[in-house]
C-alpha cells in the first residue's frame, strides 16, 4: 500500500451526517423562528408545531433527494475537480447515483468519491478490487457492481421508472457502458496485480 | 347543405393515413432490399447487387451513443480498417463497409453501417450511402491489410 492510498474504504462520512443535520434539523428551525418572530412576539406553541412540520416536510424532501443520489451531486463534482491534483493517470470516469468513480488501468489505481463521503477522494490499488460484473435486467434497469474491502459499490449505467428492454438503443448501450467499465477494472486489478509481483 | 370546412377533419386524417401508408410501403421495400443485399443507387435509383463478396469492418474513435457532425467527412478520414469484429473493444463503435454496383449506370457506392457491437449482436447507430471514390483509400488500405494476414 502507498502512502496515497486510502487505508479502510468509508463510504459514509461525518460530512454527510453534518449535511442531513443541517437541512433536516437546523433548516426547519431557523424558519420556524423567523416566521414565529414575525408574528410579534415569541409564542413557544407556535415555534414548536412550525419547528415539527418543517422537519416532518425537510425529512421527506431529503429521503427523495438521498436515494436519487443528488443531494450531495454539487459536493462529488466540486471534489472531483481535485482529482488532477494526484500523481495518477485516471484516464477513464463514471458517474452514478452511488459516487464517482475513477480508473487508472496503467497503474492499477482507482479513485472513489462516495454520494455519502463527498468532501473525500478515496484512492485505492485496484487489487483490493473484487468480483467486477455486469447485472442487466429489463426491470431492475443496468448495473456494474464491485467490492472494495468486502463492501459493495453499485454504479447505474441505467435506471428508469419503467421497463426498458435490454435489445432497444438505450438498454444495449448501458449494458455495453457497464461491460466496458467492468473490462476496464478487471484490467486495472490485472495490472495491480502485476505491479505487486 | 354542408360546407367544404366540415369535411377538413376527415381529409386531414385520410391524407394522414395516405402518408403512413406510402411511408411503410417504402420502408418495408428497403428492408426487403437490404435482405436480399441489395440496394438503390445514389445516382440514378436503380436497384442493383452487392459488389464485393465480403464487407469491409473498419474502427471509428466513437463510443457508445456519441454522435459526430458530417458522416462524410467523419469516417472518411477517421475509419481505421480491421480485419474481424473480434477486434472491436467493448464499448467502441465500428463500421461495416459494403460495395454496391449499379446495373444502370455502373455507379459504384459504397453503403456504410456505424454500429455498436453489445455481447455479439449489432445495434446500428446510423446507416450511409456514399460515392465511391471518397471510400477507394480507405478500401484499398483493408485489402492491403488483409492480404498480408494471408501471407503470414
Amino acid at each position: 500500500m502507498n502512502n496515497q492510498e486510502t487505508e479502510k474504504f468509508q463510504r459514509v462520512g461525518s460530512f454527510f451526517f453534518l449535511l442531513l443535520l443541517g437541512f433536516g434539523v437546523g433548516l426547519p428551525l431557523v424558519a420556524a423562528l423567523i416566521i414565529t418572530l414575525a408574528g410579534g412576539s415569541f409564542d413557544v406553541g407556535t415555534f414548536l408545531g412550525l419547528t415539527i412540520a418543517f422537519v416532518l416536510i425537510m425529512a421527506f424532501m431529503l429521503l427523495l433527494t438521498v436515494a436519487w443520489g443528488d443531494f450531495t451531486s454539487f459536493f462529488v463534482k466540486r471534489t472531483a475537480k481535485r482529482i488532477d491534483e494526484l500523481p495518477y493517470n485516471f484516464n477513464s470516469s463514471f458517474k452514478s447515483r452511488g459516487g464517482m468513480l475513477f480508473i487508472d488501468v496503467e497503474n492499477g489505481m482507482i479513485a472513489f468519491i462516495s454520494a455519502y463521503n463527498p468532501q473525500e477522494i478515496q484512492v485505492f490499488s485496484a487489487s483490493r478490487i473484487e468480483r467486477p460484473q455486469t447485472f442487466a435486467s429489463a426491470m431492475t434497469g443496468v448495473r456494474f457492481v464491485f467490492y472494495l474491502d468486502g463492501k459493495k459499490i453499485t454504479m447505474y449505467t441505467l435506471l428508469s421508472n419503467r421497463a426498458v428492454s435490454l435489445k432497444s438503443g438505450m438498454g444495449a448501450e448501458a449494458v455495453s457502458k457497464a461491460d466496458t467499465f467492468v473490462e476496464l477494472l478487471q484490467a486495472a486489478k490485472s495490472r495491480a496485480g502485476m505491479g505487486a509481483k | 347543405m354542408k360546407g367544404l370546412s366540415y369535411y377538413i377533419p376527415a381529409a386531414a386524417v385520410v391524407a394522414a393515413a395516405a402518408v403512413a401508408l406510402c411511408w411503410g410501403a417504402i420502408f418495408i421495400r428497403n428492408l426487403i432490399r437490404e435482405k436480399r443485399g441489395r440496394t438503390a443507387c445514389i445516382k440514378c435509383k436503380a436497384v442493383g447487387p452487392r459488389a464485393a463478396a465480403y464487407p469491409y469492418l473498419f474502427l471509428i474513435p466513437v463510443v457508445f451513443g456519441k454522435t459526430y457532425g458530417c458522416a462524410q467527412e467523419y469516417l472518411r478520414t477517421h475509419m481505421t480498417p480491421i480485419l474481424s469484429k473480434r477486434q472491436i473493444p467493448t464499448g467502441q463503435r465500428a463500421c461495416r463497409v459494403e460495395i454496391f454496383e449499379c446495373p444502370r449506370c455502373g455507379a459504384r457506392q459504397v453503403e456504410i453501417t456505424d454500429f455498436l457491437q453489445v455481447r455479439g449482436e449489432e445495434y446500428a447507430k446510423g446507416h450511409y450511402a456514399f460515392d465511391y471514390e471518397a471510400f477507394a483509400p480507405l478500401l484499398e488500405d483493408w485489402e492491403r491489410m488483409n492480404h498480408q494476414m494471408e501471407v503470414r
